[in-house]
């Protein structure tokens, strides 16, 4: 309806068709008498344009590529999958219902009528089939685990899809039918890129299904998407959703004051929530995540860090020596959860609440490290064994984390206290990466995990196999668990699996290979001023998991009368700028003048 | 050297300087070995930035620590660091500088090009950029900051060299066959060395700032307490946004201050101490 | 000695300089042993058959020498690499964020010499007068204070408690402007506190270089003659003063270019205005390599043509210099 122009940094400026100075009043009083029309025959009116504040830009659209989770956002408004999860982190149907066999080894889906590739394309079940053909094919990027355990599938017509399950059949196969991670993609896109092209493939822009259609990324500023107006579910009430890209969150925290973003969905710094929320259009909100930041030794048997770290009693006395509920108190105002158990609570019936914590006790700490054989007879300060092997380690922080440099500097308080030198030290991230696998040269670090809703993966990232294919994050290896892990997999039986799973948890705990610090939790702001309709579910309201809040979303009043009347640039402002220059152009001028009469003289 | 503490008699802004160095040195001291509150770690829920109160003058920290004994410990690493780095800039800039000054021809030539362009690449993108290939550690900030800035130095020795090497006792000690390595110890230097002393105490002033920036920048060690990191904790951590500005002002008053103090006492050393100026 | 041979003097050193630039560009870039290229191709989660591509296109495979002769090979045809982070071509992006860079300098620049002088001149024209002490107190602090101290200050104090200046960026993001005047007055308004913060710090050198100039003409005999002769105080000034400090000004810009660099850096990062020394800081952060070494380079490129530039309007004032 509204046509913007925006002025973008660096262009050159365009002037305003001297046309369109007449039209837009015309058009303006023609929309305000029609406007109790437009409003009366619908519950929320259609429009508004939704500018959501992020500060870390979505690498690539081409899902078998990307790896951040700002990408899977973008991708889970332009792409499709059969199902979605609900507010309550179930996977319920969405592009495709499903009927399942007897014996769980065939899911038949039927697709969803009058669904559309944004070109106009129809989208069939051979879209669906080429979906996992090609992921099969190819088994490249983030698409080869969605596809592990799929033996073929079928399409007997051209809504039906009929896919068939590996034998024997593992725990959470409709996992894979909700994450963005891995869309329904258009064959008639797809089919023609080779192995090799896939991963240089852009994707820009991408042809998808989704409520939302692409429309332009300047990278590094934004990345806006318009409504699919002939989406099958109905189109969503937004005509636009514009990604601000921000470089800091200063100033991104004071366009949401400003009013010039309507939401930051996440990453809000603890320290500036209550600032925010002191503003009466503003409101804060703290969802439950699948993240955790982790306390990582070095456990691997062929890695050269220190080697006290393999000895599950030093790590058990780590675990008595950090007071993780005053951090999470401290450091995070209250903003997150101090963690117990290695999974968090969002994970719902497979989160164990009764795994045993380790309270914040300095001398069992000293107990358990003499036990182990540290002592420190002639009180250096620093424990060592008999072999001489010294209780110190360097520790590494991720620079981008302040608040966790605060936290490291308390920890290594606590860790004197009790015969233990921490060197701590920040690091970015690609160098704590690059000595961490596959060499396995360092002693501890301090890092974040976020896997997503899928239970088996987060456990697997603990297994051996994690290790050899370089996503472990401690190098620790441990048979029992592997084992632990295989069998909840292949347990389909919800009670059964979810007392392995608890099992698991009990089992980390004692083993302690990594130490979790916190759960944290998504930290949103919203204004309320402009935009409702957001539903708050775990991850946040505007994650890559929610569509409800992107489905919902509406503008507060009626479209019309707040989207036509253009923001135009504040007009308090020109009478210092004309002062200011004027005083600029006289100074200048006086300047000029007295050079100009020197040099006559 | 009776002549040069004359500036701290006749000059005012010698004074000034001096005074203001004395305090912060005392400041530093003080701060090194007593504060009134621990400055490590991390304090209480409670006590989070909180405004100036008569328990806590500059009020407290984005993690409840107290900012005024943190601006006193914090006092003895900016100074060290300004040090340290000055000094390894000095050292250089004098070493390159006296010995294109020195030695004509090739050698002469070849340093004096490499000074022209150390003295024309800008010093803190250099630094910037070295401060983040080598790592977060206080030592690799002292030596980042000391060899980006020393070409300032080498361009003042240099000239200085040029005009004692042509002094009359100069030359005479060179037609008596004294060393190259005599001349320079003990003629070349000591000349040298005053207006030296003028430019070290600039160029440590210049490096306290180099410092302090890129600690704020969040290319210094965070692991250390300077003036500079305590404002990159109140950037970073969103103390700014949240308005705690007496988080924000008393590390940049004294880095300031010191900075000032150290001028003021370079300029009156060079007010004294430079024979183009000295005749008034 | 004549222009001519002036110039050349000036232009040959110029290009050594940008040689050894480009040179220490690749040493840091390319050279050093863990250097951050291959730290790129680390990422675990990349396959392997990527890996290898990435490792081909930054030709990590060739031997050094080699890289280096294709560094300087690229550079003058203009290639520079692609960012990483926005997936351009570094010389797109780096000259966008130049001219912003400029648009923010060039006014600072100005405005600091002409305040810069006149607050110098104030000071060492009448010496021991209070008007003296306060201007070398105004100096002194300014050049003093820490830049992004002082940007901080500047937004705690108009953005968050007066609130008339915007405290980032370059234009009011989505604004459509009914006429120009209007984009140069959101232009403008985005500029004032960036420009003030520059402006300040850059006039104290140039207020104590002519205070140093002014004390040191007006002690001379033939100004005692003058205003014996009964010349205007003012005349003086103009006649003397300016005129001899002029020289010394010119060579003071151009050696004060490391500082308007270095200024223009921390103004940018804490306004977080779109130009060229922002660039630096967010290519550091992200480390995206390639646009940190193409930011680096057109900053020193910059600082070369600006001597250059300097040298000749040295030239143009220099009596000795003949044409």
């Amino acid at each position: 309806m509204s046509t913007k122009r925006y002025i973008r940094t660096g262009e050159t400026f365009r002037l305003s068709d001297t046309q369109m100075k007449i039209l837009y009043p015309l058009i303006l009083c023609l929309l305000v008498l029609l406007a109790p029309i437009n409003v009366q025959g619908q519950a929320f009116a259609d429009g508004g344009t939704l500018k959501v504040g992020i500060i870390t830009e979505p690498d690539t659209l081409n899902p078998y590529v990307t790896v951040t989770i700002q990408s899977f956002a973008v991708l889970s408004l332009v792409y499709d999958t059969l199902g979605k999860y609900d507010t309550d982190m179930k996977v319920v149907p969405w592009l495709g219902s499903w009927d399942i066999s007897a014996d769980g080894s065939t899911w038949t889906f039927h697709l969803a009528k009058n669904a559309m590739w944004s070109d106009g394309t129809p989208l069939t079940s051979a879209d669906v089939k080429f979906t996992y053909d090609f992921a099969i094919q190819n088994k490249i990027g983030t698409a080869a685990y969605y596809v592990s355990s799929v033996k073929s599938v079928e399409t007997p017509d051209d809504s039906t899809v009929v896919l068939t399950r590996k034998t024997p059949l593992t725990a959470g196969f409709e996992q894979t039918l909700a994450y963005p991670a891995f869309p329904v993609i258009p064959k008639h896109v797809w089919e023609k890129l080779s192995t090799d092209q896939i991963l240089k493939f852009e994707n820009v822009p991408a042809v998808g299904s989704g409520p939302f259609v692409f429309n332009e990324w300047k990278r590094g500023e934004y990345l806006s998407l318009k409504a699919n107006a002939n989406y099958w579910k109905g189109r969503p009430h937004l005509d636009e959703v514009v990604f601000r890209i921000f470089k800091s969150f200063d100033t991104m925290l004071a366009a949401l004051k400003t009013g010039e973003i309507d939401v930051i969905p996440a990453d809000v710094p603890a320290l500036t929530a209550g600032t925010l929320a002191g503003d009466p259009n503003i409101k804060v909100i703290s969802s439950p995540d699948y993240y955790t930041r982790i306390f990582t030794p070095n456990d691997n048997i062929n890695g050269t860090g220190n080697r006290a770290l393999l000895d599950a009693r030093v790590r058990r006395a780590f675990q008595y020596a950090m007071d993780r509920d005053f951090l999470a108190q401290t450091i995070h105002l209250g903003l997150v959860d101090p963690a117990v158990s290695f999974i968090p609570p969002a994970y719902g019936i497979w989160h164990n609440p009764n795994v045993k914590p380790y309270p914040f006790n300095l001398t069992i700490a000293a107990q358990l490290l003499e036990q182990a054989g540290y002592t420190d007879p002639k009180n250096t300060g620093v424990r060592s064994n008999k072999e001489g092997l010294r209780l110190e380690f360097n520790y590494w922080v991720n620079n981008r984390w302040p608040e966790e440099m605060r936290a490291a500097s308390q920890v290594q308080q606590w860790f004197s206290q009790v015969g233990i030198k921490l060197n701590v030290q920040a690091m970015d991230a690609d160098t704590i990466t690059a000595y961490n696998y596959p060499v396995w040269k360092y002693d501890i670090y301090f890092w974040g995990w976020r896997v997503g809703p899928d239970i088996s993966k987060r456990l697997w990232v603990l297994t051996t196999e994690a290790v050899t294919s370089e996503w472990s994050a401690s190098g620790w290896s441990n048979s029992a668990y592997d084992d632990l892990w295989n069998q909840q997999l292949n347990t389909l039986d919800q009670t059964k699996r979810q007392a392995i799973i608890w099992q698991m948890q009990d089992f980390i705990q004692q083993e302690s290979p990594e130490i979790p610090f916190y759960h944290m939790k998504t930290v949103a702001a919203y204004r309320i001023d402009k935009f409702a309709g957001y539903v708050s579910m775990t991850e946040g309201i505007l994650s890559e998991v929610n569509i409800w809040s992107w489905m919902g979303l509406h503008l507060v009043t009626p479209a019309v009368v707040t989207e036509t009347t253009m923001p135009t640039a504040t007009s308090d402002n020109t009478p210092w700028i004309v002062a200011a220059v004027a005083i600029i152009v006289a100074i200048a001028a006086l300047g000029y003048a007295t050079m100009r009469r020197r040099k006559a003289e | 050297m009776a002549g040069p503490w004359r500036v701290f008699r006749d000059s005012t802004l010698g004074k000034v300087g001096l005074v203001i160095l004395v305090g912060f040195a005392i400041m530093a001291l003080v701060g090194n070995f007593a504060t009134p509150y621990q400055t490590t770690g991390v304090g209480s829920l409670e006590e989070i930035l909180r405004p100036p109160s008569l328990s806590h003058p500059f009020g407290t920290d984005d993690v409840g620590l107290d900012v005024l004994s943190q601006v006193l410990k914090g006092a003895g690493l900016s100074l060290l660091v300004g040090l340290f780095a000055g000094g390894i800039s000095v050292t250089i800039g004098a070493l390159v500088g006296l010995l294109s000054g020195y030695y004509g021809g090739i050698r002469g030539t070849i340093l004096v090009r490499f000074t022209d362009v150390f003295l024309i690449i800008p010093g803190l993108p250099l630094i910037i950029i070295m401060a983040a290939l080598l790592g977060a550690n206080i030592w690799n900030v002292v030596f980042v900051i000391g060899i980006v800035g020393w070409a300032g130095t080498a361009r003042i020795a240099r000239s200085q060299t040029l005009v004692i090497r042509e002094l009359p006792y100069v030359l005479r000690a060179r037609s008596l066959g004294a060393s190259d390595r005599h001349i320079i110890v003990r003629h070349v230097l000591p000349g040298v060395f005053p207006l030296l002393f003028a430019n070290a105490v600039l160029v440590i002033g210049t490096a306290i700032l180099s410092e302090a920036t890129i600690s704020f920048l969040g290319l210094g060690d965070p692991t250390q307490l300077s003036w500079g990191t305590m404002l990159n904790f109140a950037f970073s951590r969103g103390a700014l946004f949240a308005g705690a500005y007496w988080y924000v002002i008393p590390p940049g008053v004294c880095i300031a201050l010191v900075v000032m103090g150290f001028t003021c006492v370079g300029y009156a050393l060079d007010e004294i101490l430079n024979p183009r100026l000295r005749k008034r | 000695m004549v222009l001519r041979e002036y110039l050349q003097r000036r232009v040959v050193p110029a290009l050594v300089t940008l040689f050894v630039v480009m040179t220490l560009n690749f040493l840091l870039f390319h050279a050093m042993p863990g250097n951050p290229f291959t730290l790129l191709i680390r990422d675990p989660r990349m396959p392997p058959e990527m890996r290898a591509r990435l490792a081909h296109a930054y030709g990590l495979d060739a031997p050094l020498q080699l890289q280096y002769l294709l560094y300087f090979q690229n550079a003058f045809t203009g290639n520079l690499g692609i960012s990483l982070v926005y997936k351009i071509p570094v010389t797109a992006l780096v000259s966008e964020r130049l001219i912003n860079t400029l648009i923010l300098v060039t006014p600072a620049t100005i405005l600091s010499i002409i305040i810069g002088t006149a607050i110098g001149l104030l000071s060492g024209w009448k010496r021991g007068g209070k008007r003296e002490v306060s201007a070398l107190l105004f100096s002194l602090v300014t050049y003093s204070l820490p830049v992004f101290w002082l940007g901080m200050i500047f937004i705690m104090f108009f953005a968050v408690t007066m609130r008339s200046f915007p405290t980032s960026g370059i234009l009011t993001y989505g604004l459509t402007y009914p006429n120009f005047l209007s984009y140069l007055s959101d232009l403008a308004a985005h500029l004032v506190l960036p420009t003030s913060v520059l402006t300040l710090v850059l006039l104290g050198q140039y207020a104590l270089i002519m205070r140093s100039s002014a004390v040191d003409v007006l002690s001379q005999d033939y100004v005692l003659t003058a205003k014996a002769k009964g010349f205007s105080e003012s005349r003086i000034v103009r006649t003397t003063v300016l005129r001899n400090a002029l020289l010394p000004l010119i060579t003071l810009i151009g050696l004060n270019l490391g500082l308007i660099v270095a200024g223009a850096i921390q103004t940018e990062t804490v306004f977080s205005y779109p130009g060229v020394g922002r660039l630096v800081y967010e290519s550091v952060v992200t480390r995206d390599y390639p646009v940190l070494e193409g930011a680096f380079l057109a900053i020193s490129v910059s600082v070369i043509v600006a001597n250059l530039i300097t040298d000749l309007l040295y030239a143009y004032f220099d009596p000795r210099v003949r044409y």
